[in-house]
């Protein structure tokens, strides 16, 4: 019987090699490379120390701090943030079959900018995590139930009530902080973003948050390529559309609105990631899902790097970054597959 | 034989315009039934109302169960439809489209099986587009796409098959060979066929009974031939036409040129 030529898209064994050890590669730099004054040798010797055998003994109690406390929960923290904006990012241009949907696209931005600027002008500094957290997830919901009920089941109505919403509290954020000009630095730096160095407090604040969505978005993956005919015909095709478009949509919204939490607004992610996946890889959702995680995971893990050595010791912010690396790299990829096209 | 589609008294309002206005149908299974019309009869939103892509007043039943009873899933499973003007997804390959079809057979987390596989290759297979599997859906021309859109719909498995102009993009030849094999589809996997088809003469040498729409309603059904007069076609197209009866039942429908002969120039053209 002849093999079956037809089969679903799927992640190339090259693909998955190049992201786990891109990933890895990004996640080693991150911990040995730094501005302390540790051997990256002594570092490598002291993460492995629990294996018999192994021992780093000239490794001084500051150093095995920086190592454990500070580096590798930034490291952690910034692979989680990088993967949570990229598969929201996906998510989000299949859901609304919008390639420049970003996981900003509803107003969770605007909604945590606002929630941030909140706290900090009230001097509530421990609860700016917890207030932008719950300004995303108002802003997507109110884009969400405004769009809905504006233009019942259409996308289109729900992105555009996202661009109000934005709009809206964009203006209430800018308010707020010209009325408190001495917060006005900080509110600033914590818009531009950055991985904090608190331990591993945020990692654990934003892992949970990552599991859930990462499972539902990657579970629902095939479903984003029905999505991809358009709701009308998705809809002849079984699916459920509005149902299926909300469970996407909440996932993406929950993981951005945590990441958003702990590390302000890191953007280009969740764009570029999912496009440079597409470009290389094919444009099934199968496999720019999953590539899309681990490639922005080690995507924010490296540009963070970049962002605590280039100007070492003083810090760049991590969304310049972003954009100052990845901007040159997405448009020579563009460049060279649009070569192979032609 | 059994009953595959009854419509009764269907009505839809689109935008406060009433677009199709209290149809009834009864489509018994294994049969070829062509809608004809004019642009604007009506026919595209009859049929996107049987699967449940606009709302409508009146019931539509499928091998005996009403639509409404049914979930989006077992609708899906019962009827599939080629749609007039798909949706190309961009960078979609030709393989993750046709596999699109066996969606309602997937429920939502689940992923093909080697049965799955089969069919969307026999999809493709029956429309001799096999080659195109590693293709990208959006490089290919009209012509394939159409057939591509096709085997989507025959690996869907569906007992109904809906068509909504099947035959608007492919050359003479194509649109025989598409509507010969949906025929024999019919008549070797007892498929039930329903297609929106403009060409008269196509539909009358394949459908074996024809609805023909204007305004919404049903003005005319039955046996092509008697369906395809030249005073129905004039009275609902404004056209003029010769009908030549090849002696089977079955028609064919010539436009002949009627010399136009405007009532009163118009005074811009006068000055050119």
């Amino acid at each position: 019987m002849a093999v079956a030529s037809v089969a679903p898209s799927r992640i190339r064994p090259l693909h998955a090699v190049a992201g786990v050890s891109t990933l890895i590669a990004a996640g080693a730099a991150g911990v040995l490379i730094g501005p302390a004054g540790l051997p990256a040798g002594t570092a490598l010797l002291a993460l492995f120390e629990w294996i018999p055998g192994i021992s780093a003994p000239d490794i001084s109690s500051a150093h095995q701090s920086i190592l454990f406390s500070w580096r590798l929960p930034r490291v952690a923290l910034g692979a989680l943030v990088g993967a949570c904006l990229a598969m929201s990012g996906a998510a989000y241009q299949g859901v609304f079959r919008n390639p420049l949907a970003d996981p900003y696209l509803l107003g969770a931005a605007a909604g945590a900018g606002l929630g941030a600027t909140v706290a900090i002008v009230s001097g509530l500094r421990g609860l700016i995590a917890i207030s932008a957290f719950i300004g995303a997830l108002i802003a997507v919901a109110l884009a969400y139930g405004l769009g809905r009920a504006a233009g019942g089941r259409s996308g289109a109505a729900i992105i555009l009530a996202g661009v109000a919403v934005a709009a809206f509290l964009t203006a209430a954020q800018t308010y707020l902080q010209q009325r408190n000009t001495d917060t006005l630095r900080e509110v600033y730096v914590w818009i531009l973003g950055r991985l904090s160095t608190n331990g591993w407090g945020d990692v654990l604040t934003l892992l949970p948050y990552a599991v859930i969505s990462g499972v539902v978005i990657f579970a629902l993956r095939r479903n984003l390529d029905v999505l991809a005919v358009g709701d009308e015909e998705a809809g002849t095709l079984g699916l459920p559309v509005a149902r299926i478009r909300l469970l996407l949509v909440v996932a993406a919204t929950l993981a951005t609105s945590a990441a958003v939490a702990v590390s302000g607004l890191i953007g280009f992610v969740g764009i570029i990631v999912p496009h440079l996946v597409r470009l290389v890889a094919g444009s099934s959702y199968r496999v720019v899902v999953p590539l899309s995680m681990v490639f922005g995971a080690a995507f924010l893990v490296l540009t963070d790097l970049g962002a605590r050595t280039v100007l070492s010791p003083a810090e760049l912010p991590i969304g310049v970054v972003t954009a100052f690396l990845g901007a040159p790299f997405f448009l020579l990829v563009l460049r060279r597959s649009r070569r192979a096209v032609q | 034989m059994n009953q595959m589609l009854l419509l009764e008294s269907v009505s839809v309002e689109l935008g406060g315009s009433s677009i199709v206005k209290g149809v009834d149908l009864d489509v018994p299974a294994g049969g070829f039934v062509g809608i004809v019309g004019p642009n604007g009869a009506g026919k595209t939103t009859l049929l996107r109302a049987v699967v449940g892509g606009v709302p409508f007043g009146g019931d539509v039943g499928v091998s005996g169960q009403s639509v409404r009873s049914m979930s989006r899933n077992q609708l899906a499973r019962a009827v599939a439809l080629v749609p007039q003007r798909p949706v190309i997804p961009p960078g979609m390959a030709v393989s993750d489209y046709v596999l699109l079809g066996r969606s309602p057979h997937l429920g939502l987390l689940g992923s093909e099986t080697r049965r799955d596989l089969e069919a969307a290759e026999a999809g493709l297979r029956s429309l001799e587009v096999e080659g195109l599997a590693d293709r990208e859906v959006g490089s290919l021309s009209g012509g394939e796409i159409q057939r591509v859109v096709m085997a989507r719909a025959l690996a869907q498995g569906s007992p109904l098959l809906l068509l909504d102009e099947p035959t608007s993009s492919l050359d003479v030849g194509h649109a025989q060979r598409v509507l010969a094999l949906v025929d024999s589809m019919r008549r070797s996997c007892g498929l039930t066929v329903v297609a929106a088809i403009h060409d008269l003469t196509l539909a009358a040498q394949f459908c074996d009974r024809l609805v023909m729409m204007a305004g919404g309603s049903v003005v005319a059904e039955g046996r092509p031939v008697t369906v395809l007069t030249e005073s129905s076609i004039r009275a609902h197209y404004g056209a003029t036409v010769r009908v030549l009866d090849d002696g089977d039942g079955r028609v064919v429908v010539i436009p002949s040129r009627e010399e136009y002969a405007p009532t009163e120039l118009d005074p811009a053209m006068e000055q050119i």
